[in-house]
């Protein structure tokens, strides 16, 4: 909502995920303790991107994907590059269900409702609306930017790091695959969902449902019609390139070479 | 006319994830069905939160 871009959440994802295989697998930290200790660890990571893009004044977007590289990096030497396979009884936790629903569908929604409730009946989510409309105008009135920013980041980070563990225990293993090319086709799903890409607009709930529904409903449903798999990612760029397009349209900066997101913070 | 376009811009992707739908469930019959929808909910599961984190900043 607030026009920026954090696309180092990917590799967040994949640091939480990789440090909560390497404690499991260890065995000598109960299930929680692990769980805490890794979304820790994304936080923290968290601080690093905000002292960069909010202390050093570093365009979110270049910030974050240097930090983007360096997470994955730091990812791939904890674990050697290799696979960090989780033990069994941890391995099944991926598949409890509560009646239809699984564990981590239940996580989700309840973070999505949470975040819908912060946005649309807190102080803090009209700001960020705001600073997405304006920022200049959002720091003369006197919002509180640059705290906002901090705080945004966090709990982008926070969630990508619950992201992580969540995936870690659906496929059962760390690998260095885990959150690649996530960011983007979470912007992605977003902005097919509804939410402007240049800030400001849209519904977070709806959104996030809807984008990330017609993502797996695409990839899910080529896989059932027998289609090659290196068609999905040609497939979903399509899908990406007509949102983006359709929104640049509908917030005027089609010609302005993607406008604000690259001229500002 | 106008009508119709404003239908298309507030629900354009509630048409296109109904139409992306009927459209797998009849090329492919197994693709319909309320366990193969609860199991692509599983599978979104992390990208939802993330991009919910995204969103909000």
């Amino acid at each position: 909502m607030s026009g920026k871009l954090d696309i180092s959440v990917g590799s967040i994802a994949y640091v939480a995920s990789a440090l909560f295989a390497l404690i499991m697998r260890a065995g000598s930290v109960p299930f929680s303790a692990a769980v805490a200790i890794s979304i820790v660890a994304g936080v923290a990571l968290g601080c690093v991107n905000a002292a960069i893009v909010v202390g050093l004044r570093v365009n979110s977007l270049i910030a974050t994907l240097g930090t983007m590289i360096a997470f994955r990096g730091l990812g791939l030497f904890m674990t050697d590059g290799g696979l960090v396979v989780l033990p069994e009884r941890i391995k099944a936790l991926g598949n409890v269900a509560i009646g239809p629903l699984y564990i981590d569908t239940i996580v989700a929604v309840v973070i999505l409702l949470a975040v819908q409730l912060v946005h649309r009946r807190t102080t803090f989510g009209r700001q960020l609306t705001a600073i997405g409309n304006n920022e200049d105008v959002a720091r003369r009135i006197g919002i509180p930017v640059d705290r906002r920013t901090v705080a945004t980041l966090l709990i982008s980070s926070a969630f990508a790091a619950i992201a992580g563990i969540i995936y870690t225990l659906q496929v059962g293993v760390n690998t260095a695959k885990i959150g690649d090319g996530m960011e983007f086709t979470a912007v992605a799903a977003v902005v097919v969902g509804g939410i402007s890409l240049f800030g400001g607009r849209g519904n977070i709930l709806t959104s996030v449902i809807l984008g990330s529904l017609i993502f797996q409903i695409i990839r899910s449903g080529l896989q059932q019609v027998g289609a090659d798999p290196y068609s999905y990612r040609l497939v979903e760029g399509v899908v990406i390139f007509i949102a983006m397009y359709a929104d640049a349209l509908k917030t005027g900066h089609a010609d302005s070479g993607g406008g604000r997101l690259f001229r500002k913070g | 006319m106008t009508q119709a376009f404003a239908i298309l811009r507030n629900s354009g992707a509630l048409i296109v994830l109904v139409v992306t739908y009927v459209v797998f469930s009849v090329a492919a019959p197994s693709f319909f069905g309320i366990q193969n929808l609860l199991d692509i909910v599983h599978v979104i599961s992390p990208m939802m939160i993330v991009a919910t984190g995204m969103r909000l900043w």
